[in-house]
């Protein structure tokens, strides 16, 4: 079977987030684990890689921002279509290493979708994992994500959410002001902990800087990276930087790994 | 234990080669290149190293991965020609066996190329001289592998040193021998160095200043492997293929993601990006360098640049 | 199936013109010329209007409207303005449209001196026929999407035609002739001493000068990330003069080598 070979799978909801996400449930068993992606193929108009944003046995929910040709032409398929596949790729986030640990989650926009995998896989391995900290940024309360399972999250673990600006009216009350800035206020301890993040640049440098005041070492601290994909598979090189392969050595990587590399 | 074969059964032998199937060999028109051979009088050895390295048999230009058909996808069921390839030399050689590390050995392996890889016959010739003064294939550590047969000239005949079945039943007629084939001098030498402590950017400056990102050094290179994928399809039948094209990281565009940022965005950036790729990161990776010290890259430079004599000399 | 090329199909389909100012009426010829091919586009989209081929042609409004030629009059600025307004999506096609191309060459001359050279009478050079500083379209109004080339290629025109009739942004192709010419196996024509213009310019001809060795002169205009001066230094290496140079940088694109930076004048 071709490397390349795609497999075809049912769209059994689509859950518009806001003005330009959507998330797609689809039916599979192939269940990535948390910060994995698959690679989502339109014949006749290409691919793109999506991170998983749920785990599950029997669905697997994708979350993407319409960005490009293939997230546009997505955003157009209803419940009910099927859509080609491949993956799931990339190492993930090691949930097994944290295990006896505390969370803390860190994530901005769009980059908000793969840690919600990560909670929903610490809700099924609850007893695993110590405190759990979430730090979610947004730019506006209307660009926030799962605003229906915010208020649960909130229920079960300590949430802090903010967003950038509130032009409209702050549904969730929360606090205005970057994700960072809260990061700044909140007391948190470096002690058996880990900090998991997933965002725009700008965001992770900004908070790996602030983590590192609070005390936290760079072994403890584990980013997702973005970057051009087409094979997926660790050959056609357009992920690489100084020698390491987002797509099959990261995405995740933890921060001593990728802190000097330069382009 | 290897084959021998007499100067004078030589013409005998390649018409025996082009008998098995398509014959690919150097010849030379305006300039030295792999091309089908109609006549055995038209391979030339004499010219230097082919200005494409064979690379171009195992990974096309271009290629079909997939079919598109209304919106679906077909698998390509192409059938592949068997072919033999003559006068291949070790660097190039050495070039296959390291794609073979990616698209072969790799966990996830290519079946187009495995396809392709399994109907090449690989017969190569070894340098005495080397052909060109930019060669620089004796400090890249080539191996004697890659190959089905390995031709060496002496005075009066040939020896052969045989490394897979198939290469055994094409010289099963001659003669056995002792065979120990060395590998090749040149005068070139790169100064193989862990070049981490290089990495700053005024040591990459004045080379890449001069390169103008014409991508020949990466499309000539016989282990740049870097591809793109695109469909191509009809708009009224929705018809087309996904298709695999050349792709360099000397391009603007390579490290270009959907939104527009591009990570990758100076030339400097590019041009360290590639030599190190070549000399350090698949090192590190595979254990064995990814440049095979061929010398294209400097050859076929617009401007010349010889990253070899920039390591030697700058890298202190 | 999925649904989503089912609902393609029931789509109307996009109105496209394709228009001309000033120059050649070269680039829409290679349009027409791509025939076979052109027809299987043709039955996807409803060619409005094509005033070269077609005897009716309607106004806008327009989904794609593709202009050639660059605007050399007050009457080619009224019409283009127009068209902007009526399109959705506009493409400049061809490098009068993306570059000015050899009619820009006047902005190097004296105005009076080209005037007075190829025109006997100047008492029409009034009204709408007032010349206008010679100038690529994106000068006065958006354009969307730009392929440049004297001609472009047919592949050209029918990936772009792929692209949007899948809805998609298309991708023009961005790397230097050297490209297509070393993958063509060409031997090359900058390091054999002329004056080949290649690793600065757009590719995307399939090398069509070089193949035939002949240098390639640059019609496609330069790439935005090219390394001029290091080509200009080659270019000289090679023993041409300094003044050709500059006559080769300023035939199809003089603008857009001084917008990058190159002194011509």
């Amino acid at each position: 079977m071709s490397l390349y070979k795609l497999k075809k799978y049912l769209i059994k909801d689509v859950i518009k987030q806001t003005n330009d996400n959507t998330m797609i449930r689809i039916q599979t068993n192939l269940n990535p684990i948390p910060g994995q992606f698959v690679q989502v193929s339109i014949p006749g108009i290409g691919e793109a890689p999506i991170s998983s944003a749920s785990y599950n046995k029997k669905e697997l929910d994708l979350n993407f921002r319409v960005v490009g040709s293939v997230t546009e032409a997505l955003n157009k398929f209803k419940k009910g279509d099927k859509v080609y596949l491949r993956g799931p790729y990339g190492n993930g986030y090691p949930m097994e290493k944290f295990k006896g640990q505390n969370l803390i989650l860190v994530g901005g926009g769009c980059g908000v979708a793969p840690l919600r995998g990560i909670i929903e896989y610490i809700d099924k391995h609850r007893e695993d994992y110590k405190h759990v900290e979430l730090f979610f940024g947004f730019r506006t309360p209307s660009d926030v994500l799962f605003k229906n399972e915010v208020l649960e999250w909130s229920k079960r673990y300590n949430l802090n959410l903010s967003v950038d600006k509130a032009p409209e009216e702050n549904l969730f009350h929360c606090p205005v002001g970057f994700v960072t800035q809260i990061l700044e206020r909140v007391n948190i301890s470096n002690e058996n902990s880990s900090v998991l993040m997933c965002g725009p640049p700008i965001m992770i440098d900004k908070s790996i800087e602030i983590i590192k005041q609070k005390g936290f070492t760079d072994e403890q601290i584990w980013v997702s990276l973005e970057r051009h994909m087409k094979c997926c598979t660790g050959k056609c090189g357009h992920c690489m930087i100084n020698g390491k392969y987002v797509c099959s050595d990261g995405p995740v990587f933890r921060y001593d790994e990728v802190k000097s590399i330069d382009e | 234990m290897g084959r021998v074969l007499k100067k004078e059964d030589y013409n005998k032998f390649l018409q025996h080669l082009k008998d098995e199937g398509e014959l690919i060999a150097p010849v030379t028109t305006k300039m030295v290149r792999f091309e089908t051979v109609k006549n055995i009088r038209d391979i030339d050895l004499n010219s230097g190293n082919p200005f494409f390295p064979i690379k171009k048999y195992f990974l096309p230009n271009k290629e079909a991965l997939l079919k598109i058909r209304s919106g679906e996808t077909k698998s390509v069921d192409k059938v592949e020609k068997k072919k033999l390839i003559f006068g291949a030399r070790l660097c190039d050689i050495n070039g296959i066996a390291i794609l073979d590390e990616l698209f072969l050995n790799h966990e996830y392996a290519d079946e187009a190329y495995k396809k392709r890889r399994d109907s090449i016959i690989i017969i190569g010739i070894n340098c005495h001289t080397p052909p060109s003064k930019y060669c620089f294939c004796e400090s890249m550590d080539l191996k004697k592998e890659g190959y089905d047969l390995l031709l060496h000239k002496r005075e009066h005949n040939y020896f052969i040193d045989v490394l897979t079945d198939n290469g055994a039943k094409l010289v099963r007629h001659l003669p056995e021998a002792e065979v120990d084939i060395p590998l090749p001098k040149t005068k070139k030498h790169l100064d193989r160095k862990d070049l981490k402590p290089f990495f700053a950017d005024n040591f990459w400056e004045k080379d890449s200043e001069q390169c103008v990102s014409c991508q020949r050094c990466t499309i000539l290179c016989p282990t740049c492997f870097c591809f793109d994928l695109q469909d191509e399809i009809n708009p009224r039948t929705k018809n087309g293929d996904r298709v695999r094209t050349i792709d360099s990281c000397h391009s603007k565009d390579f490290t270009q993601v959907a939104g527009g940022h591009v990570f990758r965005d100076t030339r400097l950036k590019r041009y360290r990006h590639r030599v190190l790729h070549k000399t350090q990161f698949f090192q590190d990776k595979f254990k064995r360098s990814m440049c095979t010290g061929c010398g294209r890259c400097i050859e076929y430079c617009h401007s010349k640049i010889d990253f070899v004599k920039t390591i030697n000399e700058d890298f202190q | 199936m999925s649904n989503f090329f089912k609902k393609k199909e029931e789509k109307p389909k996009p109105k496209v013109a394709i228009h001309s100012i000033t120059g050649c009426a070269g680039c829409q010829l290679v349009i027409y010329f791509i025939r076979d091919k052109l027809l299987e586009i043709l039955g996807e989209i409803d060619l409005v209007s094509a005033p070269m081929i077609k005897g009716k042609n309607q106004p806008g409004p327009y989904d794609i409207c593709i202009v050639e030629g660059m605007v050399a009059s007050e009457q080619d600025l009224e019409h283009l303005k127009k068209w902007r307004e009526e399109s959705k999506i506009l493409v400049a096609w061809g490098t009068c449209a993306t570059h000015g191309n050899v009619p820009g060459i006047k902005i190097f001359e004296d105005d009076e001196k080209v005037e007075n050279t190829v025109y006997d009478n100047k008492s029409n050079l009034t009204g709408k026929n007032k010349p206008v500083k010679p100038t690529p379209i994106e000068q006065h109004v958006k354009v969307d999407f730009s392929i440049s080339g004297c001609p472009p290629a047919e592949i050209e025109f029918m990936r772009m035609m792929q692209h949007f009739l899948m809805g998609m942004k298309p991708r023009v192709y961005n790397e230097p002739v050297c490209v297509e010419c070393t993958l063509n196996e060409n031997l090359c024509l900058l390091d054999d001493g002329k004056e080949c213009l290649g690793p600065m310019i757009r590719g995307g001809c399939n090398a069509l000068c070089p193949n035939i060795n002949h240098p390639c002169t640059g019609c496609h205009g330069p790439l935005e990330d090219a390394n001029i001066p290091q080509v200009i230094k080659l270019l000289e290496r090679n023993g041409i003069s300094k003044e050709l140079i500059k006559q080769r940088l300023q035939k199809y694109a003089g603008l857009k080598f001084e917008e990058l930076g190159t002194e011509l004048r």
